[in-house]
């Protein structure tokens, strides 16, 4: 695939100067800004296809970064956090950032959050009508699910939580959105959510013990994985 | 107790100061004598008016009074004293003593009856608000340790407050002892005698109220849950209050130690859950101080390795570096970890050697420099080269830690100023910054462990024991670490590590 533009936010020079090489070769163009400030100007003035956060900045927390940065844009935002939070974590989704990786991240599955998150950009400029991963596949207009081209029923809110996960396939979905999509209201038991994860993880695993569509972000949300 | 006795005084058994001898003589002897003078010459005046039957009342009512005021003997004396007189310059014939008539004894009689009669009724009277008077004080002793106590929190303090209020009010000797198990031990200051001791443990395991053993009397403290001591007292000399007050004061006292106990138990789990958090603090700035090398060499030998064809030489070579740099971060952490623990463990066996300390900072200074700070870093030595007597491994870590955090707080391309100076006593070394500065309020709690100023400039950065290293390290060498700040125009910050200079001497002694 194309890489795009990266604007990356970091204020450890250790860290800049492994990832910058890193995301070249991968085939992204890349900014460096080293503190909230110059994240802000950057988002701003150089456009970027996406940013790369580092929440503890030397001069603001990186949250607000994301709030300046969503009052003007919707471009895609990854946080890289050594915060193990979940609140944290929850608290950037919610102000906006498209998905996170925790400290130390392996290098493959940063870059493979950063294609998702890009492709779902892609996807928002033309809307899509089909969802196809691996063995599963989804009409959105028919919203009709198959899984190795056998035709599988779920149940309206099943159908929902699924076609919520997908529309960000590759990407968490915190459990406010999911509970958002399935029941209408954000500040639902998330004890439903996982009841009806279950039950989707029963139409749709190999194996519902060992999942590896429907995966769990402990604390966080879900994610549905990415082909 | 106070029982009365032949002259009406209660026996001395009083508390407090004994009553001393001189106004007792006034009590007893001036003032009965002259009451007993002026009634008597009253009855003399008065017999021309009033005929002698009259005027013996004057006599039967100064005896009354004297009776009355001074008690029984003091009474009879002057009844005695009273009729001769009367017999002498008031009865007929005047100025001989005679007892022909049988009227002559009717006067001494009935003299001898008021003054027994005033003098068992005052006497019984005294004793009444004698022992009033005691019982008030006896209360008030009880009430006052009691208050004592309440302030008392540990059981040293318990027992401190029990003996001297006691002596004090009471004039007893008093010893506590708690129960631990089936043993009995002696209470903060109090001495391991034998005797009281064997009191103690009698009294703490029998059952009964009271256990006497020659002067001593023990009795249990009982707690809630059973015996939790034994008050032992010296009832020598003071037997009946010892006595008296010993069930109150065994009461009191109980809860007195239990309550220092819940206060000694309340202590320890608090210092437990500070240890707990301490640990809690520990772990999570590690992992987080962990986590940065490991990404970046994790993401620098990924990169390599995924990307290798792509990546230009000098590029490799910057990751390898980044690599190498990361690993000597993380055996950094770890080093200071390890001495971390080892000053913490009051571990005195630091490797003293006398080493040129100028010539140490030049090194370190170097170091940090290579590792492409963002400041530049001045280093100045205008008393050339001073011997120290340091541990040069954590010497040298101190000095890092201080410096990087001077690195970590202070904005990009400002100044940082080190400076080795003879000071009278020692070798002084400033570290100086350009940074925000350290409000007053936090400038002790910078060297705790663990502590980072609140909402300081770098949120997640550091692990706050860089600080606490060098401070365990200058303290263990004998020196002093002091900040300054601000230092100019409400910004920076100096800190001074001054250290002893080696003395010519100095190095074999400590290498011992």
């Amino acid at each position: 695939m194309t890489g795009g533009h990266i604007l990356l936010v970091d204020d450890e020079p250790g860290i800049v100067a492994a990832l910058r090489p890193a995301l070249r070769a991968a085939g992204h163009t890349v900014t460096v800004a080293s503190d909230g400030h110059e994240a802000i100007a950057g988002a701003a003035n150089a456009d970027p296809d996406l940013v790369l956060l580092d929440l503890g900045l030397p001069d603001m927390d990186g949250k607000e970064v994301i709030s300046h940065i969503r009052r003007r844009a919707k471009t895609p935002i990854i946080v890289i956090s050594a915060r193990h939070q979940e609140s944290e974590k929850i608290a950037a989704l919610d102000l906006g950032a498209d998905d996170y990786v925790d400290k130390p991240f392996v290098l493959g599955i940063l870059l493979a959050r950063i294609r998702a998150a890009m492709r779902r950009r892609q996807g928002e400029a033309e809307p899509v009508d089909h969802f196809s991963a691996g063995r599963l596949a989804i009409d959105f207009v028919r919203r009709e699910v198959r899984l190795d081209g056998q035709p599988i029923k779920l149940s309206p809110k099943e159908y929902n939580l699924l076609a919520a996960l997908a529309e960000s396939a590759g990407q968490v979905v915190t459990q406010r959105r999911l509970l958002a999509a399935g029941w209408g209201r954000s500040e639902a038991d998330p004890q439903y959510l996982r009841v009806y994860i279950g039950l989707l993880r029963q139409k749709l695993e190999t194996n519902p013990a060992e999942p590896e569509l429907l995966l769990t972000e402990p604390g966080v949300g879900y994610r549905l994985a990415a082909g | 107790m106070n029982s009365i006795t032949g002259d009406g005084w209660p026996a001395e058994t009083e508390l407090g100061s004994g009553t001393p001898f001189w106004p007792n003589a006034w009590n007893r002897v001036v003032i009965p004598g002259v009451m007993l003078g002026i009634f008597a010459e009253a009855g003399v005046l008065t017999k021309p008016w009033l005929g002698e039957g009259y005027a013996s009342l004057i006599f039967v009512l100064g005896i009354t009074l004297i009776g009355a005021r001074s008690g029984l003997a003091t009474a009879v004396i002057c009844a005695l004293l009273g009729a001769m007189i009367f017999n002498l310059a008031v009865a007929d014939p005047l100025w001989e003593l005679n007892f022909t008539r049988h009227t002559d004894f009717a006067p001494p009689a009935i003299f001898m009856a008021c003054a027994v009669v005033s003098g068992l009724m005052s006497g019984r009277l005294r004793d009444e608000t004698r022992r009033a008077r005691q019982g008030n004080r006896l209360l008030e002793s009880l009430l006052d340790t009691s208050r004592s106590l309440q302030g008392a929190e540990t059981i040293t303090a318990v027992d401190s407050v029990l003996r001297s209020s006691l002596r004090r009010h009471l004039r007893i000797r008093t010893a506590l002892y708690t129960l631990d198990g089936a043993e009995v031990a002696p209470a903060g200051a109090t001495a391991p005698d034998p005797d009281w001791l064997r009191g103690a443990a009698e009294a703490a395991t029998s059952r009964a109220d009271l256990v006497r053993e020659g002067p001593l009397a023990g009795i249990a403290l009982n707690g809630v849950h059973g015996a939790v001591g034994a008050l032992v007292v010296d009832t020598a000399g003071s037997e009946e209050v010892a006595v008296t007050v010993l069930p109150a004061l065994a009461r009191i006292a109980a809860l007195a130690l239990e309550r220092a106990d819940l206060a000694a138990e309340v202590a320890e789990v608090r210092a437990e859950s500070r240890a707990e958090e301490l640990k809690t603090a520990l772990l999570s700035s590690i992992s987080h101080d962990l986590r940065t090398p490991l990404t970046t060499i994790s993401t620098s030998a990924a990169s390599l390795r995924q990307f290798g064809k792509e990546i230009d030489d000098k590029t490799a070579g910057e990751l390898l570096d980044g690599i190498v740099a990361q690993c000597e971060r993380l055996n950094r952490l770890t080093a200071n970890l390890l001495e971390m623990s080892r000053l913490q463990a009051g571990d005195t066996a630091l490797q003293l050697a006398v080493m040129p300390a100028v010539e140490l900072i030049g090194k370190v200074v170097g170091e940090v420099r290579a590792r492409g700070v963002r400041q530049t870093i001045a280093f100045a030595a205008p008393d050339g080269e001073l011997d120290i007597a340091v541990d040069r491994a954590l010497f040298e870590l101190a000095l890092v830690n201080v410096l990087e955090n001077a690195c970590k707080f202070s904005p990009a391309r400002s100044k940082i100023t080190v400076c080795c100076r003879r000071v009278d006593s020692g070798c002084a070394i400033d570290i100086s910054d350009e940074g925000p500065g350290i409000p007053v309020a936090e400038q002790d709690r910078v060297f705790e462990r663990f502590y980072r100023i609140p909402g300081g400039a770098r949120g997640a950065a550091g692990t706050g024991l860089g600080l606490a290293i060098a401070r365990g390290f200058v303290e263990a060498s004998g020196g002093s670490i002091r900040i300054a700040s601000p230092v100019a125009k409400g910004r920076g910050t100096t800190l001074t590590i001054t250290l002893p200079l080696a003395g010519p001497n100095t190095a074999q002694e400590d290498a011992q």
